[in-house]
């Protein structure tokens, strides 16, 4: 399992490798995720055969490997690796694959069950690797990042939908180490443990948390912790980039399309990435307002490339709904009724219930929110509450609740049943945001 | 208060402690968990056997989409029952709605045609009824002949390079569901015996169907005998198989069974 992840990441990171150049390894890893997915979809538009692609990427990663090999050569190993061995990397890294083998033996006695995973996501996977032709494209309507992902762990295990499954907490975990490393460049004097206990609480929280029967997100098949890990690492990037002395444009690009990729996951990452991004944006100006200006143009590129990039899967959905043979007979009618948002009676009868599930989610993600509500407790004071993080802090709370309220409040399902079916998913699907704010707060100074 | 207390509750402190809560009741249930399955594996799973003697998987289908059109049949696959898989697209089944399980036997076996007419070098077969099949047992008469078959207008060949030698189907464990030592002493009978898998595209595995009073005609062949379990289902999506060579099983909620 292990020599599989260590494969897992080398190719992804050489796949990320051939386009960016000064970033941290695991921001190359997860840049390379994102080309396979790319070039994943866009193989299968043009017919070709999985293998065949397989090919051709095992043959970008030996090129790329001779480029880094040639590159790196009079740096390699020598002395960044000892400059980095020390107790709390020592400490982190067993953590690290102590958790990753825990989820393993989990995948090993917990069978691919979990619906979802089986009805969409492996079902695509399956796609991806037999390719047996665009009309025959399960669910084109539901997006596709993980499964291809997963097709290329599924095709390494030899077609073992169980063990195939590691590819999930690896990426999770790696996804929140990639966080806890930035957040340990930008913040350099800040304090090393606090940071690291941190660190290793969302590790476990994302690791543990499990849903309905006992279905971990970490490892089920599921989506909504890999959409919350995207988020958390686009939304980092993006305040990173902006709240720098001066703007940094390499991060507010990868930023840009790790959230933008979040619509790749789920159909929800549409929706909150894109509000993600107007809040953050809306942020820069308010708040960076020069900065905002000088680099007007640098943004607008940026916001091109962030809405072509979330509007891949639904023109995927578009094209490939028009090749089969039967039409969907779907309608967004049935699922949403928007006129729900003007009738109070609903709000009266609805509010309680919603209100309910709120608290009780609070409660299943303890393990993020009581250390954010200490950290938040510590820095209390008048400057904090002020301070631009705090506002904004503020600012996504509140979207976060309406956001869920009027889901709920506009749902054409019968409430209480997709209350108890969703709405820890849902939830779920902003911890990763939130754990962003309590790397950020801890580590919050205020100006002398 | 004192400079210690202030020192005991540091947020570095509270954060250590904090980091143990955790750790003991996120990793307790796990532990006993894996403690559990390790030691009795497979013991969670309660299913009752699928009578054997009911018609296969049309009728249920036929029973569900009757009773229900929100969702398309749920099919639980496995070897151990878990997992949901579903049958084309659609809704999944709520789990509350399915108030008892079944095991059902995927019944990949031969499918005998009841109606066979044979002249020299052919053999024609007009289905009494609707069949859905993966493959072709045959016997063949002449091997350095191309065998081919003839519907719809068309002629199909069978590709040399896609027949396979009947001992080793024979050997596959699990191949035949039902009546093996019958299918094994009927295939072994053949003398020229090759067996011929329907596929598309990348040899992906398939289903065809074969439509009610059709008449088929084979050429080059002497007898033969269809294998399938009838049901037109793509075999990617449902008929998985995996490297463990695992015979799959599928469970439906009782109420969709008679």
């Amino acid at each position: 399992m292990l020599i599989s992840s260590v494969l897992f990441v080398l190719t992804f990171y050489l796949l990320g490798n051939l386009i960016l150049r000064r970033h941290l390894f695991l921001e190359k890893f997860f840049i390379g995720l994102v080309i396979f997915y790319l070039t994943l979809i866009l193989s299968n538009l043009l017919g070709q055969n999985y293998k065949d692609y397989i090919l051709i990427i095992k043959i970008i990663c030996i090129l790329s490997f001779i480029h880094f090999i040639i590159i790196k050569y009079d740096s390699f190993i020598k002395f960044k690796l000892k400059k980095k061995i020390n107790f709390i990397n020592f400490f982190i890294s067993v953590f690290f694959i102590i958790l990753l083998t825990e989820n393993y033996i989990d995948i090993k006695l917990y069978t691919l069950e979990a619906g979802d995973a089986l009805a969409y996501w492996f079902n695509k996977t399956k796609y991806f690797l037999y390719s047996p032709g665009l009309e025959h494209f399960p669910k084109p309507d539901y997006p596709n990042f993980l499964s291809s992902i997963w097709s290329f762990s599924f095709y390494i295990f030899e077609k073992d939908y169980d063990q195939s499954r590691i590819i999930i907490p690896l990426v999770l975990f790696l996804g929140i180490l990639l966080i806890f490393q930035k957040i340990r460049l930008i913040f350099k004097d800040n304090n090393i443990y606090l940071n690291s206990i941190l660190f290793l609480i969302i590790l476990i929280h994302f690791s543990t948390y499990s849903f309905a029967a006992s279905y971990r997100f970490s490892n089920s098949g599921y989506v909504d912790g890999l959409l919350s890990l995207f988020l958390m690492i686009g939304f980092l990037y993006i305040y990173l980039s902006i709240n720098n002395e001066t703007f940094n444009k390499k991060d507010y690009f990868f930023g840009i399309v790790i959230l933008g990729i979040s619509s790749s996951i789920k159909n929800e990452g549409f929706v909150i990435s894109t509000a993600v991004f107007f809040i953050l944006n809306l942020y820069f100006y308010l708040f960076f307002k020069k900065k905002f200006t000088d680099n007007l143009n640098i943004l607008i590129v940026n916001s091109l490339i962030f809405l072509i990039i979330i509007f891949i899967p639904i023109l995927l959905s578009f094209y490939l709904e028009s090749l089969k043979i039967t039409v969907s007979s779907e309608n967004i009618a049935d699922f949403i009724n928007v006129s729900n948002l003007f009738k109070i009676d609903l709000h009266i009868e609805r509010f309680y219930l919603i209100f309910r599930y709120f608290l009780i989610n609070c409660y299943y993600n303890l393990e993020i929110f009581f250390p954010l509500l200490l950290i938040l407790l510590y820095k209390l004071s008048l400057s904090f509450i002020r301070s631009k993080l705090f506002i904004l802090f503020i600012g996504f709370s509140l979207f976060f609740v309406i956001y869920l309220y009027s889901l709920y409040i506009v749902t054409a399902f019968p409430l209480e049943w997709h209350l108890s079916t969703s709405f820890n998913r849902i939830f779920f699907q902003f911890i990763g945001i939130f754990s962003s704010f309590a790397f950020l707060i801890i580590n919050y100074k205020e100006k002398s | 208060m004192s400079k210690k207390i202030k020192n005991t509750l540091s947020l570095k402190n509270l954060f250590i402690c904090l980091l143990i809560i955790i750790i003991y009741f996120n990793y307790k249930g796990i532990l006993q968990n894996l403690f559990f399955l390790s030691k009795n594996n497979n013991s969670t799973n309660i299913i009752t056997k699928y009578p054997e003697d009911l018609e296969f998987f049309n009728k249920v289908i036929n029973e569900y989409f009757k009773q229900d059109d929100f969702s398309s049949p749920t099919f639980y696959f496995s070897p151990h029952e878990l997992g949901i898989h579903i049958l084309g697209e659609g809704y999944r089944l709520n789990n509350y709605r399915v108030k008892k399980k079944y095991l059902i036997k995927n019944k990949n076996s031969l499918i005998s045609v009841k109606n066979i007419q044979k002249n020299q070098n052919n053999l024609n077969i007009i289905n009494s009824e609707r069949l859905n099949i993966h493959g072709l047992f045959i016997d063949i008469i002449d091997p350095t002949k191309k065998i081919s078959y003839y519907r719809k207008n068309k002629s199909h060949i069978l590709d040399n390079s896609k027949l396979i030698s009947c001992n080793e189907i024979i050997k596959k464990k699990n191949f035949f569901v039902s009546n093996v030592e019958n299918s094994k002493k009927k295939i072994l009978s053949f003398e020229n015996c090759k067996y011929y898998q329907f596929s598309i595209k990348n040899n992906l595995l398939t289903s065809i169907n074969f439509y009610k009073n059709e008449k088929i005609f084979f050429q080059n062949i002497k007898k033969i005998e269809l294998y399938g379990n009838n049901l037109d289902i793509n075999s990617y999506i449902i008929l998985d198989s995996d490297s463990r060579n695992f015979n799959y099983f599928y469970a439906v909620d009782s109420i969709y069974v008679n």
